[in-house]
């Protein structure tokens, strides 16, 4: 017996012989569902279409709740006995982690799920470093991802600037290129430093990792 | 990133050879903090929002992950941060269009436009909605359908999921496109909102 069903894709597209697509005809006549089915058939195409965009869609959204639990459960004050939970197992962890690898992947995709690099498109707009100052150059290095440099002239940047913002913004992308590197206690102090809403929310995320 | 830019190829390949790889470089690019400083950057220059990047840069994503799966022949000629990009700014440009903002002073001349990325076919508030059917469609059965509704040949889908041959993938794909029909007529809303 012919399942129909099977050859719906060839009917529709339209490449039965004249034979078969009058006896798919003929079919449909006298079997409901499989009418139903062909006069369904765009919606259930487009329907699958979809289902990758689903797919991507609960992907990133089971990644990003990873993330934010974790965030979540170290900033909850209400429930103290998480606290202790927390603490034994985030010991429990930097015990793990310390001895397996302290850096692992996942614990940096963690962080970086949430941290926002900063970007400066005309930092790179020059071919060479002369006439810069030193935060020029400290962002033109680190939008060229050559960190350490940066971070070498964003040092030098902020132990002389006095302007208090563009202080706060130096130490804003002297932490972002120290992070950059892992240097993650170094990250933090020196965002502690910088006002900037992306350093002060950064200050937490690391506070907690 | 610097090695995922430096090997764009295998980034696509790897998308294109199941969920396993395609949700590794999904993470990856959803967690790189580069991309997502120069997709913020964009989108506070074109007069978005902080609010809108998390919108914007999914969209993006999924947008770009549809288009390398359905395009096989896709060859990307920028690094693939600034392809990325540049469907980020494709997105927010559409959005912006759809709430009747002038966008003609928006692009400026060094906007890279790649063509126009795969359009989503599902609305963000409709997947809510669709929730009940991956429950239903079981995790085989998402994935033959997505395939085949992304243009994938039976032999590629049987190669993919492991099927032993192709006429097993072709058998597997009727069944679920069955459960999925029956699915369609138990909830004429869904029907009605594909339309």
């Amino acid at each position: 017996m012919i399942e129909y069903y099977e050859h719906i894709d060839d009917y529709i597209d339209g490449r039965l012989s004249s034979e078969a697509r009058q006896a798919f005809e003929d079919a449909m006549k006298t079997d409901a569902s499989l009418k139903l089915a062909v006069e369904n058939y765009m919606d259930a195409a487009k329907l699958s279409e979809g289902l990758l965009e689903m797919d991507i869609m609960e992907t990133i959204n089971n990644f990003k709740n990873k993330s934010q639990e974790k965030i979540d459960y170290s900033t909850s004050k209400s429930k103290k006995w998480l606290w202790f939970v927390l603490l034994a197992t985030v010991l429990a962890l930097s015990i793990f982690w310390y001895i397996n690898d302290k850096e692992s992947t996942l614990h940096q995709n963690q962080i970086l799920a949430t941290y926002i690099r900063p970007n400066d498109d005309d930092a790179t707009k020059s071919m060479d470093t002369i006439g810069m100052t030193t935060f020029q150059k400290g962002k033109y290095f680190f939008q060229l991802n050559r960190f350490e440099e940066s971070e070498e002239w964003l040092k030098k940047f902020v132990s002389t600037e006095k302007d208090k913002n563009l202080l706060s913004e130096g130490y804003y992308w002297l932490g972002a290129a120290q992070l950059e590197q892992w240097e993650l206690d170094d990250a933090e102090k020196a965002w502690s430093q910088s006002h900037e809403a992306e350093a002060v929310k950064n200050v937490k995320l690391l506070k907690h990792q | 990133m610097k090695e995922i830019q430096n090997n764009v190829e295998s980034l696509l390949g790897e998308i294109r050879s199941g969920k396993t790889g395609r949700d590794k470089i999904i993470t990856q690019l959803y967690s790189d903090g580069k991309l997502r400083g120069s997709i913020l950057s964009v989108i506070l220059k074109m007069g978005g929002s902080k609010e809108d990047f998390d919108d914007i840069f999914s969209i993006a994503l999924m947008q770009f992950v549809k288009t390398v799966m359905k395009r096989k022949d896709l060859v990307i000629n920028y690094d693939l941060n600034t392809y990325i990009t540049s469907i980020a700014k494709y997105t927010l440009l559409a959005q912006l269009k759809s709430k009747n903002k002038n966008t003609t002073q928006l692009v400026d001349a060094n906007t890279v436009m790649t063509e126009n990325p795969e359009n989503l076919v599902i609305k963000k508030d409709e997947m809510t909605l669709l929730h009940s059917l991956l429950e239903t469609l079981g995790k085989n059965c998402k994935e033959v359908l997505l395939l085949w509704g992304n243009g994938y040949k039976m032999r590629d889908i049987a190669d993919i999921i492991g099927y032993k041959s192709e006429e097993m993938a072709k058998k597997k794909k009727y069944q679920c496109f069955k459960t999925l029909l029956i699915y369609l007529e138990q909830n004429p809303e869904i029907k009605k909102s594909l339309r």
